[in-house]
């Protein structure tokens, strides 16, 4: 038996898998089902460009909450970087040059973040909520209720390029979020960098007394969020060929979303990128399977948590019970040996 | 693995529900077989105002063998609407009607629509010229401040004092009005009349009212308040139905029927206006099917007539945008026609 066991387990899928997996899967069956025109390959190339955002700040995010901290101030720190690069750009700058200070502008905010909480052992949920506003408001001052458009061409629809030509082709964000993707599975599973991170967000203290330099793997985690925020302002100002002040409002939660649904301990300690990879995939199956078939945004929200929940909720009570049950067995064997007695 | 077999039973009944719900879903859609298929997309939805919109569209629709779908996001964000605007390029829809979030966020995939041939209208709201065929908009807004003070007028048989109630002292629609009205005073328009004051009530309902009893008190003379604001509007309404001055000091300006009923029926409102956002509905169904069928291209200068609706040709200004009409004023008569 422990044979059969030992080679079944080399193809087992790992369990936090299993919810985002089913859900992917069933959207599909879903949306094919309920549409004739889910599944076309164009509409593949034109609807990913609007999930890689949320995909690649979702990616930044798990090494941030595997670290035990979170940061509610990403989609604030991507307005603030668009507004950088809206303002330069309307001040004449080259477009390129503007792309690198808005990344500039990001890694900073998330230094900044990394910084405050480090320094001033402040709460990463408490800080992260107050730069949430703070960002953003710093870019209404900026912008205003104006707006900055009339991009060069050369430099909107990034989302609209296909890398491999073809029918179905592969598309620019699609490329770009599988080699960010395979970017950082090396740098959490292959790496000692990703080894510290789990380390630190399973035991925060013990890491730090068997040498772990924990502040420093903090603050990379939060720089890098921050840089990922930052180039995800250069991507959805070239999705939009516009800039205004609310640009990318609420994209947080549905980072986040991501992350906790892909299976990472939102306490810390836990998680995977490819969780992180597969749970993007489910939920932009859940929703394109949703709109295609004249379903309102309240209900796919709505649906979007319930999976939310039962994924979180089911692998509980699944431990509750085998708590319970273990509970039950040294009940039983106690009061057998307090009866022998 | 059995454990995980365990996990799996919910999930599974999900997705039974799901299933379900998709079969009930392809049940509605599949019935109609109907020549065109037009998507609105609202700027979000449980909007009275834009209910009356659809309404219209479906006055419309019947007539001219439409059907139209109505999907709206959760949020009026800027690029709410885009998930929307795909859904309906890949379900290869003859036309787009939409109330815009935003005038450029939605312009790269609306154009997108347009290279599919869909045709693409904008009601209630627009965005760059280039971004869609034509665009519907309610009312004539350069003419609305002089309409403000006609109204005021009218109300109080052209003669005595009255006062604005506005909304923010920043809002920009308002205070176009205000600025227009201001001008046709200047120019001799409405002489019988003399505007004491302007207030803003912030678009607050309890701040509209403390204003609208602060020119009560101060201007003992005053026979109109006229609020450009629904919330304004609404609020000196509620003030004066309370007030012995009911009756003696006139409240108008625009409001929603919906709103301002009770206050026409007890006595303490002649009459206000708005637009009627049905007309805007009515006019893109037909506007649709005369560039499908007709093969009419918008632009500036062109006109059609509909039938049955308004009284004569419909014309296209600057940017191909058609005025669906002067505002409609309400009063104890035709108000209850008006359900929005």
């Amino acid at each position: 038996m422990g044979f059969v066991k030992i080679s079944s387990r080399k193809f087992k899928i790992p369990g936090y898998l299993i919810g985002p997996i089913l859900i992917l899967v069933i959207a599909m069956v879903y949306g094919t089902l309920g549409s004739e025109y889910f599944l076309q390959p164009s509409s593949i190339v034109f609807n990913t460009g609007r999930y890689i955002e949320i995909g690649l700040l979702a990616l930044a995010l798990t090494f941030v909450i595997i670290n035990g901290d979170i940061d509610l101030s990403v989609a604030s720190t991507l307005a603030a970087s668009a507004g950088v690069l809206a303002k330069l750009y309307s001040g004449g700058i080259p477009i390129f040059w503007c792309s690198i200070a808005a990344i500039l502008t990001g890694t900073l905010l998330g230094l900044f973040n990394g910084l405050v909480i480090i320094k001033f052992g402040l709460p990463s949920l408490v800080v992260t909520l107050a730069t949430l506003a703070l960002y953003r408001g710093l870019t209404q001052v900026m912008l205003g209720d104006g707006v900055v458009a009339n991009y060069p061409d050369n430099f909107v629809g990034f989302d609209q390029r296909l890398v491999i030509g073809g029918n179905p082709g592969l598309p620019a964000p699609l490329a770009l979020f599988f080699v960010a993707a395979f970017i950082f599975y090396y740098v959490l599973h292959r790496s000692n960098y990703g080894l510290k991170n789990l380390m630190t967000g399973s035991n925060n203290s013990a890491s730090n007394f068997s040498g772990i330099n924990v502040n420093r793997v903090r603050l990379i985690a939060f720089a890098v969020s921050g840089m990922v925020s930052g180039i995800c302002a250069v991507l959805i100002t070239s999705r939009l060929g516009s800039t205004i002040s609310n640009v990318g409002l609420g994209l947080e939660l549905l980072a986040i979303t991501v992350v906790v649904l892909g299976g990472t301990d939102i306490f810390g300690g836990r998680g995977s990128i490819s969780g992180t990879v597969i749970s993007l995939f489910a939920i932009m199956a859940v929703r394109e399977s949703l709109v295609i078939q004249d379903v309102n945004g309240q209900v796919q929200d709505a649906v979007i948590g319930l999976l939310l929940i039962l994924t979180v909720l089911v692998p509980r009570i699944r431990s509750y019970r085998v708590e319970k049950k273990n509970r039950q067995k040294r009940f039983n064997e106690a009061r057998a040996m307090s009866a022998s007695h | 693995m059995v454990k995980n077999h365990k996990a799996l039973i919910p999930v599974l009944g999900l997705s039974l529900i799901l299933t379900g719900v998709s079969a009930s879903f392809v049940a509605t859609s599949a019935t109609a077989a109907t020549k065109y298929k037009v998507t609105y997309i609202p700027k979000n939805l449980g909007n009275p105002y834009f209910d009356a919109i659809v309404s219209g569209f479906n006055k419309a629709a019947k007539k001219l063998n439409m059907t139209v779908k109505v999907v709206a996001p959760a949020q009026a964000g800027a690029t709410d609407q885009i998930p929307f605007i795909e859904a309906a390029i890949q379900q290869r829809v003859d036309a787009i009607a939409i109330s815009p979030n935003d005038a450029n966020a939605l312009c790269p995939t609306l154009k997108r629509a347009m290279k599919a041939g869909i045709v693409v209208l904008t009601v209630n709201g627009d965005t760059a010229k280039k971004c869609r065929q034509a665009s519907i908009t309610p009312v004539d807004f350069s003419v609305l401040g002089q309409y403000l003070v006609d109204q005021t007028a009218s109300v109080i048989d052209g003669k005595g004092d009255w006062a604005f109630l506005s909304a923010t002292s920043t809002a920009p629609d308002q205070n176009s009005w205000l600025e227009g009205a201001k001008k046709y005073i200047d120019g001799g328009g409405q002489p019988g009349l003399t505007l004491v004051d302007t207030v803003y009530g912030d678009d607050a309902p309890e701040k509209s009212a403390t204003e609208a009893q602060a020119l009560l008190a101060k201007y003992p003379n005053l026979k109109a308040i006229n609020a450009p604001t629904t919330v304004g509007i609404a609020a000196a309404a509620q003030v004066l139905s309370t007030s012995p001055l009911k009756g003696k000091v006139q409240v108008t300006g625009l409001g929603t029927p919906n709103q301002m009923r009770q206050y026409v029926k007890d006595g303490t409102v002649k009459a206000f206006s708005l637009w009627d956002p049905g007309l805007e509905g009515e006019i893109a169904a037909n506007l649709i099917v005369a560039i499908k069928a007709k093969n009419m291209k918008p632009k500036k200068g062109l006109s059609f007539k509909i039938k049955g609706v308004g009284p004569g040709k419909w014309k296209m200004g600057k940017k191909a945008v058609i005025i669906a009409g002067p505002p409609q004023e309400f009063n104890a008569q035709n108000i209850d026609d008006f359900n929005f």
